[in-house]
Parts: C-alpha cells; sequence; structure tokens
C-alpha cells in the first residue's frame, strides 16, 4: 500500500463505483482500494508493511463490523491510528456525527445526492489530506 | 315513666328523622336508642334495635375486638371518628355487610355516661370512588399506550425515511452518470424520459424530507419570545417561487405570537405555497395573508382565490399523503405537516370557503401574552 492509495469501505457497490469514478476526475490520480466489509479491510490494513494509504473512506452502516467498530479498532492500534479516516454516510443524524468525532473520524461527510458535489467533496478531502500530509 | 327513660325518649323523638343513622349504647354494649334511618340502614323493623346488643350490628368475628374498643372508649370518652384510618363495615339484619363511617360522641344522661353514634353508609361513596380509579388506570393505561405508539411512529417513520433516501439517491446518480457517459448518443426521447425519472425521484426525495419533518415537528420545543410575523412571512416569499403575476398581500397588522419562527415560516410556507400550487390561475393568483386576536387566540387566515376546496374534502386536506386533486403537483404532507406544527402549539387549523370564490385556510395560536 503506498501513500497515493485511497481505501475505500462500504457495503454499496454503487456508492463504491461512484467515489471511483469521482477520484478518476482528481488532478493526482490515486490508487483505489475497496473493500464491501470492514473487517476485511481492518485485516488487509494489519498486515500491510507498507506505508498506510492517503486516507480511508468509510462508510457507517455496514452488516457484520459497522464504521464505528471499525473506527474504535483502528485508532486505538498505534501503528494504524494515524491514518485519517473521513466518515462517508447518508445519515445525517447528529449523534452519528458526534460519535464519529468521538472515535478518531478526521471528517465526516453527508454523501452527496449530484455527482458533481462527489467530485467536488473528494477534491476538497484529498487536497486536504496530501498538504496534510507533505513533510 | 323513670326520668331516665323520659329522657332517653325525648332524644329519640328529636332524632327519628335526622337523614342519618343514629345510635346510642350504654357501658354495657346495648343499644339504648335507633332512629329510622339506622333500623332501615341495618335492616331491621321500627323499633326492634333497641335492647339489642351492638355486637349484632358488627361482622361476624369482629365482636370481641369491638368489645374491647368500646371498653377503652367508655374509659376516655371524647368526640372522634370511629376506626381512624381503618375500613369500617356493619352487618345487617340478614347476614349482609356494608362499608360505614362513624362518628363517636360521649352523651352524659340520667343513666350514665353513653355513646352516640352517627352512621353513614358509604356504599355508594365507595363504589363511586372505584369507578373514578378505574376510570383513573384506565386513562393512564390509553395515554401510556398513545405515547407509545407516537413515539413508535416517529421511530417509524425516521427508518423509514432513511431507508428510502438511499436508493433513490442512488437512482437520481445513476440517471445523472447515464447521461453524463452516454448523453449525446442516447437521442432526445430516451434522454428525456431519463429526466423524467430523475424529476419523479427528486420529487420522491422531496416527500421523504416532507415525512422527516412532520415526524420532527411532533418533538418541537415551544418558543418564549414574542416575534413578529409579517417579516417571517416576507422571508418565506422570497423563499417560495411565486409564478410571474401571481401576488401574495400582507396585512399592515398581523399580530405578534410566541413561537418558533422557523416553524412559523414552515407553516406559512406550506399554505401559501399550497394556494398558490392549486390556483387555477397561478399567473392572476392573488392571496392574502391576515391575523388577529380573537378571545384567546392568534388567528391567521389565508385566502387564496382558486378553485376552492370541496367540504367533504376539508378535513381529509389534512391528512398525510393527500392530495386532493389529480395530477397536481403537491407532495401531500404540507398541509398535514401545518396541522400537526400548530396542533403542537395547541392551536387548530381548517379550511372554509372564500367569500366569492377560492379558500380561507385558518390556524390559531393560543395567546401567550
Amino acid at each position: 500500500m503506498a501513500s497515493d492509495t485511497v481505501l475505500i469501505i462500504d457495503d454499496d457497490e454503487m456508492d463504491t463505483r461512484l467515489v471511483q469514478r469521482a477520484l478518476e476526475r482528481q488532478p493526482s490520480l490515486r490508487e483505489v482500494e475497496v473493500f464491501h466489509d470492514a473487517a476485511s479491510a481492518l485485516e488487509r490494513l494489519r498486515k500491510s508493511e507498507l506505508q498506510a494509504p492517503l486516507f480511508v473512506l468509510l462508510d457507517l452502516n455496514m452488516p457484520g463490523m459497522n464504521g464505528f467498530e471499525f473506527l474504535g479498532a483502528m485508532k486505538t492500534d498505534d501503528a494504524m491510528g494515524l491514518t485519517p479516516v473521513v466518515v462517508w454516510t447518508t445519515s445525517d443524524a447528529q449523534q452519528d456525527r458526534r460519535e464519529a468525532y468521538a472515535r478518531g473520524a478526521s471528517g465526516y461527510f453527508v454523501k452527496p445526492s449530484r455527482f458533481q458535489e462527489i467530485v467536488d467533496t473528494l477534491g476538497v478531502v484529498d487536497t486536504y489530506w496530501t498538504r496534510a500530509r507533505r513533510p | 315513666m323513670a326520668p331516665a327513660t323520659r329522657e332517653l325518649e325525648r332524644m329519640g323523638l328529636a332524632l327519628e328523622h335526622a337523614p342519618v343513622g343514629i345510635l346510642m349504647v350504654n357501658r354495657g354494649g346495648v343499644i339504648t336508642l335507633a332512629n329510622r334511618h339506622a333500623e332501615a340502614l341495618f335492616a331491621y323493623d321500627p323499633g326492634a334495635l333497641k335492647g339489642q346488643p351492638l355486637d349484632d350490628l358488627v361482622p361476624h368475628g369482629l365482636g370481641d375486638v369491638h368489645a374491647r374498643h368500646r371498653a377503652a372508649y367508655f374509659e376516655r370518652p371524647v368526640a372522634r371518628a370511629m376506626g381512624a384510618g381503618r375500613e369500617l363495615f356493619g352487618q345487617r339484619s340478614d347476614g349482609t355487610s356494608f362499608p360505614l363511617e362513624i362518628g363517636l360522641s360521649p352523651v352524659p344522661t340520667l343513666a350514665g355516661t353513653m355513646v352516640m353514634a352517627v352512621v353513614v353508609d358509604i356504599t355508594e361513596r365507595r363504589l363511586a370512588a372505584e369507578a373514578a380509579d378505574r376510570h383513573a388506570r384506565e386513562l393512564e393505561r390509553v395515554n401510556a399506550h398513545l405515547k407509545r405508539s407516537n413515539q413508535d411512529l416517529e421511530d417509524f417513520a425516521s427508518i423509514v425515511s432513511h431507508d428510502l433516501k438511499a436508493p433513490l439517491r442512488a437512482i437520481r446518480l445513476m440517471v445523472e452518470l447515464l447521461v453524463e457517459d452516454h448523453g449525446p448518443r442516447l437521442g432526445d426521447e430516451v434522454t428525456g424520459d431519463l429526466d423524467e425519472i430523475a424529476t419523479r425521484a427528486e420529487r420522491l426525495q422531496n416527500l421523504i424530507e416532507g415525512l422527516l419533518s412532520w415526524t420532527r415537528a411532533g418533538q418541537l420545543a415551544p418558543d418564549a419570545a414574542p416575534i413578529e410575523v409579517a417579516p417571517v412571512v416576507e422571508s418565506v416569499l422570497s423563499n417560495l417561487r411565486l409564478p410571474d403575476g401571481a401576488q401574495v398581500l400582507i396585512a399592515d397588522d398581523l399580530p405578534s405570537v410566541r413561537v418558533d419562527p422557523l416553524m412559523l415560516g414552515r407553516v406559512f410556507h406550506n399554505l401559501i405555497d399550497n394556494a398558490l400550487t392549486h390556483s387555477d390561475h397561478p399567473a392572476s393568483a392573488t392571496v392574502r395573508v391576515e391575523g388577529a386576536r380573537e378571545g384567546e387566540n392568534v388567528c391567521f387566515r389565508i385566502t387564496d382565490d382558486g378553485p376552492g376546496i370541496p367540504a367533504r374534502q376539508h378535513a381529509r386536506a389534512f391528512r398525510m399523503f393527500q392530495s386532493l386533486r389529480r395530477g397536481h403537483a403537491g407532495d401531500g404532507v404540507g398541509l398535514a405537516l401545518v396541522r400537526r406544527i400548530v396542533a403542537r402549539w395547541g392551536g387548530e387549523c381548517w379550511i372554509e370557503p372564500a367569500p366569492g370564490r377560492g379558500a380561507t385556510l385558518t390556524f390559531t395560536i393560543p395567546d401567550g401574552e
């Protein structure tokens, strides 16, 4: 895993496709790894001896391990804890937002209903974390 | 006749027709006087109680206890209610018993101190109290049930809304991607159809938003600060896309109210939007907004000059998802939301035919001034 990799964790295939396509429109090309369940994404991050991804885009509501559980497990791990996790969800509930931040999320976005908005939002996220990473 | 007997007889005459049961008992527990009401209470023939042991009137098994109480009373005779805090029962001549209340007072007579007992049958009172208790419990049960089903409804709507929003969003996005990727090759007909799908999906999305705000309106907290209404209506108008030529006239003297301005704006928005949406001549439609203090309420009236609403549909109009006219763009949430918000304030809303043509929608807010 290289630092120009973006990890997407979302059980909704359409959403992962949309995000992939939106990332393709960004000026800097990213390698995208898609996981449809959080547990295997966590496994993958643990095993990875290479560099952490640029950021993780995380859905909250998933069967099996949900987004909150994933955040809890990842953010309490010394090695993985520094990787930014950006929540990408349909939920606009205050308590979800609060809990996500409490568990260490770096950002919280309600999935936009327009493709162009997805492109724009991910552009901002990508630029922000690219700059934040720069030594 | 001995003076003591004469004395008792005179007392008996005086008390004979009192509307409560009166008994007099001597230290030995023998009834020396019983008025007509007392005889009737215990189901004895006239004159039959006099000379009987008082214990005959006490339910079986309590005779001993009662005798001790009586002895104690004669030691310290003061006027008081008998058996304070306990339930007392009397026994009729047929062996049945009934609840009663007894007041005791010592009476000095020529034959020594006697105790006068005023006896009231409280069967009716007891039954009434039991019935009131039952009603209160029933009311409590119904109330709890109502609260539960209201909560269920809110939970249900919120879950359904969230679950409906996701696939709708997917439909809109997929249509958008289709057009973006293949637009030029699709041809006008397909593009038009796709547009239609997107429009319908958008309408459905608005409807779900409406459903969500409707459930949330049930959780409003009333706002205590008085607010001017005209600015609220004006801001609503700036957000509404009025058809060219349509006008909304706001009266100068709208009274102030003490409610959440956001929710008040929502009410005016939905009512004015409703009036304009259903107009049969949108390009020259006129909607009037008026208000006044009336008794204990502030009343607001929104009057249009549209086709009106038939009387038989007045009640239905405020129900959820009832768009009364086929082919009209209403989502069926607007008026239901109005009713819910207004009810939350403790007010009411209704429809009346406007003088001439059109309809007047009135809502009231209890006057907090």
